[in-house]
């Protein structure tokens, strides 16, 4: 009898087993389960005929218990693999657990960190009280992707470099297969930096980058001065896009030699020497006649705003024999305030006297 | 409906009381921006000031020809003040108020003109009117103060750019990116049409990947300029603040003229007072000359007195007088700018309500747009919709609608699950000031809804889903001390479609959820902002909050779940040779709402820079960032990039020829959790660029060298040098050619050659080429990234 049971068993199991194993479900939890639309991305195996079904997904917390429940309307199951159709999902009912996990799902979207029991019934037909078809549970101690995070070239950043190496945070926790896709963009006059990142041809948009760094590719052209670039970085796994950086922008701009500044005229030092206060910007200029020899002209400047002032580090002027326009760079010198009166005694080679009256300004204001 | 507005009404009312912003507190609400005008005689009404008044009378009376009219007048010019004003002057007067009005609206303006109500107001228009009457450059009336309204199209641009390379990781390997720009012009108001588009063909599928974008924007600067342009052929100007008046002389003329109106007996007239006397004696001065020949209970005395403080006092007078050469230039420094002269043109013109309407309109777009306002409220938002922002009297509007959509056509061969997801949505923000104006006070309320997106080869589920979010803005002015920028956001989401459940009663608005769970989805940013000018320093301090359940579908790349603080502070000195900054970013960031493992970010960074002289300066980048996992058992480093850099940079001349170098020097760790095995590289970082004049074009070296020294990285060991010279070719054509080597140690060493061209053609046509191709020396299966051919063309057609 005891045998005979057996027996009896075990052909109950071979006759239904294969009926049970019609449906299956393919799910990831470490990508799918981070997101309660992911949960959506559950594939269903159907082996048998076409039929109407509808789906129960539960997930549950090990300690805070209940997080969700979706239920879905009917939709059709096709022989082979299927997903829940969008109109499916889109309309599905959720209800959710009392506590604070299911709190942040509800608000969110996104599953914080916890051990998840992912579950999911399949009907047969429009209502959740028919026959169970299929169903089947997955778990997974979830530890949630840390917000990406861009650090080099800083948002907003001006740079020189035309082949820049950019860095940022990884995405963890760290998944075998994830790799880093960047996009770098020109942020055209008048856009803004999501338009650039949608609508503009990319510079980079490069993938498969194994480190949260990228060396400037080699075969791309070089960036472009005075230009505005946008970038971002986003973590995936195979067609999974998992996370993306915000969009930081930078600007090529290399410290210029500062601007030539504005040519002015040679006045003859005896004119200079007979008017008023001559405004100095950044640079004394003057001009006169030597009929001696080659020397070095002797002249020595005071403050006469702050007469205990020294004024140091005067450059050498070297003069030569007829008409000399001299050039004395006062830009560099830290004896010089902007705005300040100063007065500048020359001795010219013939001996004559001279007194130069100046008003120092920066070249800018 | 209707309770589910008062809810929204409600759940908009509850945060701002609770957080008593004086965005609502409308007793508050200050007067519009007031004029970068001075305040003086030339911008104060005419009807505070009789003896101006007087001389625009006069001189209008001069510019027109006094025709003798028939009939009588339409308006109480005499009560109006402008008796002075002959016939002929009020004709055309009376004409050029009626220009460009309907009968009703004349009806109207009789009604006010003549009516008895708010005097103010009349007295303002009138002032107004008087002004643009005298300053009218051409008396024939009606015509001509309307804006152009012929239709205007002008193509501004085409361009095209084509790029092919053959690097396996880039995306695809052709793109294309079309571009087409145009300005329509209709009733004056220029719209801009932008139109692009950006294809591409990807490896796994041979098929082209396309995308269309257009916008419509309102060009708010062109309309600006059109309206100034109209305004200044029709006025002048300097007339409307009366530049062009001799006010000294014109007061004489006033001041005689009252006198010798006060009857006083002929027999008595050298003993009466002069306009000199009026109005250069004080009235003390006045009352003791009066006296000596007139009783104080006089009426020639009382009228006299009366006089006096009409003109008013010694001091005022001298001010006016003096002042004037000042204001002058004041003023035409102001009306340069067609922003102020355009506000003016909705009195002086004869412009519609639209046309009006758009003089305060700041931006106005529709189509494939980006959407900004702030951190909180919308960011870095791409839709498809519309959006605009409006700004009168110190008053801001800003209105968007729209939908979003998670991938672009740059992201073909990808699918989400990023969780951020599509969403329609509808945005208003409103209240005090611009955005980004000191003492800006604003309310936003964002409304939203999850969709699924189904278009360039996505095809993404969402649940139905509501997302309400709303923010309140602020920026307070701390004068010399800088701003301080506070915004406080809550979200509220509310998922799935609730028809099948037996609750049906609950409401699926977000907004009327609203107030649940506080703290796990308000979001808060503190920012202060100052400068130190004296000292050459300028400094930020912020701090960030956003809980785990924080969602805005305005900013979708916003985090959650973070408490973030940091500070940035910079200072120059030696009239700017020497610079430090050094910045701080600290952010925690949770990972659930019922343990206290987080994670911690550090980053800390001081660049510094001294200018040796003008031509050599040396910089240096200190950099550190950390990220930190917290759990109960486990506390450990998952990432950390540690850097420090040299750069310098020089310039000069050598042998007469001049020459400009940078250099790079650097050394970076980088450690870093790997699924297999921590990874530990330490490398180094060494680069230079070097160019110099030779000939008739000029040679540039470039060398970057990259090293892990602990050989733990794959990548990244890299040498890349590049030989060029640049030249242009008859004149039009510029050329560079480069010889390149790269090694990639253990992937790939290659050389090649890069050609580049680029041409003007015909003034208006440009033309760029550019070809990359390179030769495997040694190529291993590791090689992703390192392609052997890149090309890239762009065709530009521009008009300005």
């Amino acid at each position: 009898m005891k045998g005979y049971t057996i027996l009896l068993t075990g052909l109950f199991l071979c006759f239904f087993s294969p009926l049970k194993a019609q449906i299956s479900f393919s799910f990831m939890p470490e990508i799918q389960g981070r997101t309660i639309d992911n949960l959506y991305q559950v594939r269903i195996g159907n082996t048998g005929a076409r039929q109407t079904v509808n789906m129960t997904i539960i997930v549950t917390e090990a300690k805070s218990g209940a997080i969700t429940t979706i239920n879905t309307p009917a939709f059709e199951l096709m022989p082979g693999m299927n997903t829940v159709p969008p109109a499916a999902a889109y309309n599905s009912a959720v209800s959710f657990g009392n506590n604070k996990v299911a709190t942040i799902v509800r608000q969110s979207g996104f599953f914080p960190e916890g051990d998840y029991d992912y579950c999911f019934r399949l009907y047969q037909g429009g209502g959740h009280n028919g026959d169970i078809l299929a169903e089947q549970c997955f778990s997974y101690n979830l530890q949630p992707f840390s917000a990406m995070q861009l650090i080099q070239p800083y948002d907003g950043d001006k740079i020189c470099d035309k082949r820049p190496s950019f860095s940022w945070q990884p995405l963890l926790p760290a998944i075998p297969g994830v790799q880093y896709r960047m996009v770098l963009v020109e942020v055209k006059e008048g856009q803004q930096r999501a338009e650039a990142m949608r609508m503009n041809l990319a510079i980079i948009n490069q993938k498969q980058i194994p480190m949260p760094v990228l060396l400037y590719p080699s075969l791309a052209n070089p960036l472009e001065e005075g230009k505005k670039y946008a970038w971002q970085v986003g973590a995936y796994k195979n067609e999974l896009l998992l996370a993306e950086t915000e969009i930081w922008d930078f600007t090529v701009e290399c410290e210029k030699e500062e601007t030539s500044l504005p040519a002015e005229a040679f006045r003859s030092l005896e004119d200079l020497a007979r008017g008023n206060f001559y405004i100095a910007r950044k640079q004394l200029l003057f001009a006169f006649n030597n009929t001696y020899s080659e020397t070095t002209l002797s002249y020595s400047i005071r403050c006469l705003t702050k007469p205990d002032q020294q004024v140091k580090k005067l450059p050498k002027v070297k003069i030569g024999r007829g008409l000399n326009q001299v050039v004395i760079d006062l830009s560099e010198n830290n004896s010089f305030t902007d705005g300040y009166y100063y007065i500048m005694d020359v001795k010219l080679p013939d001996g004559q006297q001279k007194q130069l009256r100046f008003i120092y300004k920066q070249a800018d204001q | 409906m209707r309770n589910i507005c008062e809810r929204v009404l409600l759940a908009m009312l509850c945060p701002l009381i609770w957080l008593h912003t004086p965005a609502l507190a409308l007793e508050n609400i200050q007067q519009p921006v007031p004029d970068s005008l001075p305040q003086d005689w030339s911008v104060q009404p005419l009807t505070s000031q009789p003896a101006v008044k007087n001389a625009v009378v006069d001189a209008i009376n001069r510019k027109v020809t006094n025709i003798p009219v028939a009939g009588t007048d339409s308006l109480p010019f005499n009560r109006l003040g402008l008796s002075g004003l002959h016939n002929g002057a009020r004709k055309e007067f009376t004409q050029y108020l009626s220009t460009g009005k309907t009968a009703a609206g004349i009806s109207r303006m009789n009604t006010m003109l003549t009516g008895m109500k708010d005097t103010a107001k009349r007295d303002r228009y009138l002032d107004n009117k008087l002004r643009g009457f005298y300053a009218l450059r051409q008396q024939q009336l009606p015509g001509g103060l309307t804006l152009p309204s012929a239709p205007e199209n002008e193509l501004q641009g085409i361009s095209w750019k084509s790029a092919y390379s053959d690097s396996t990781a880039m995306t695809s390997g052709w793109w294309n990116e079309g571009v087409l720009k145009d300005r329509l012009t209709i009733a004056s108001v220029p719209i801009q049409l932008d139109y692009s588009t950006l294809s591409g063909y990807d490896y796994s599928n041979t098929s082209l990947r396309d995308a269309h974008f257009m916008k419509f924007s309102f060009d708010r600067e062109a309309y600006l300029e059109k309206v100034n342009t109209q305004l200044q052929k029709q006025y002048d100007l300097d007339k409307y603040f009366l530049e062009d008046l001799d006010i000294k002389s014109s007061l004489k003329s006033y001041a005689g003229q009252k006198l010798a109106s006060l009857n006083v007996p002929a027999d008595s007239l050298e003993r009466n007072i002069s306009a000199d006397q009026l109005m250069y004696l004080d009235s003390a001065q006045l009352s003791s000359a009066l006296l000596r020949n007139h009783d104080p209970s006089s009426a020639y005395y009382q009228k006299v007195m009366e006089l006096k403080k009409e003109m008013g006092g010694v001091k005022e007078m001298n001010s006016m007088l003096g002042a004037q050469k000042q204001v002058n230039g004041n003023i035409e420094g102001w009306i340069s700018q067609p922003g102020n002269t355009s506000r003016m043109g909705a009195d002086l013109l004869q412009m519609s309500f639209l046309q009006k309407l758009l003089l305060n309109m700041k931006d106005l777009k529709m189509g494939s747009i980006g959407a900004d306002a702030s951190k909180r409220t919308m960011s870095d938002l791409f839709m498809t919709g519309a959006a605009g922002s409006f700004l009168k009297n110190n008053k801001f509007i800003m209105l968007a609608a729209g939908k979003s959509n998670e991938m672009g056509v740059q992201d073909a061969g990808l699918q989400s699950a990023t969780g951020t997801g599509s969403y329609g949505m509808q945005f208003i923000r409103m209240g005090r000031g611009d955005i980004g104006s000191k003492a800006q006070s604003h309310i936003s309320v964002l409304n939203a809804n999850a969709k699924p997106q189904n278009s360039n080869g996505f095809n993404t589920r969402a649940i139905s889903r509501n997302v309400f979010v709303g923010s309140v803005s602020q920026q307070c002015s701390l004068g010399d001390l800088g701003t301080i920028d506070i915004e406080l956001s809550k979200s509220s989401g509310q998922l799935g479609n609730n028809s099948h459940q037996e609750a049906a009663s609950v409401s699926r608005s977000a907004a009327s959820h609203f107030l649940d769970d506080i703290w796990a989805t308000a979001s808060v940013g503190l920012a202060y902002n100052g400068d130190v000018k004296k000292w050459g320093l300028s400094h930020k301090v912020y701090l960030n909050y956003a809980g785990l359940g924080y969602a805005n579908p305005g900013a979708p790349f916003a985090g959650r779940g973070t408490l973030q603080y940091g500070l940035m502070l910079k200072r120059s000195w030696l009239k700017n040779r020497a610079m430090v900054s050094l910045r701080t970013d600290i952010r925690n960031l949770a990972v659930s709402p019922v343990s206290d493992n987080k994670r911690r970010s550090l980053q800390y960074a001081i660049d510094a820079r001294y200018r040796f002289t003008r031509r050599f300066s040396l910089s240096m980048n200190v950099l550190e960032n950390t990220l930190r996992e917290s759990a109960e058992s486990l506390k450990y480093t998952a990432f950390l990039n540690r850097k420090i850099s040299f750069t310098s940079q020089a310039n000069g001349r050598i042998g007469g020829k001049s020459f400009s170098n940078s250099s790079t020097l650097g050394i970076q760790q980088l450690d870093y959790t790997m699924p297999d095995a921590p990874l530990r590289s330490l490398f180094i970082n060494a680069g230079s660029m070097h160019t110099f004049m030779a000939g008739p074009g000029m040679v540039v070296l470039n060398a970057m060298y990259n090293r892990d020294l602990k050989d733990a990285a794959v990548y990244n060991n890299q040498l890349n040098t590049e030989a060029g010279y640049q030249y242009m070719l008859w004149k039009v054509v510029s050329c560079g050619s480069s010889l390149i080597y790269m090694d990639s140690k253990d992937v790939v060493t290659q050389i090649g050659l890069r050609q580049q061209v680029s041409a003007q053609l015909l003034k208006r046509w440009s033309l760029s080429i550019s070809v990359d191709c390179r030769q495997n020396l040694k190529n291993t299966a590791a090689n992703y990234y390192y392609g052997r051919f890149n090309t890239a063309m762009s065709l530009n057609y521009q008009i300005k």
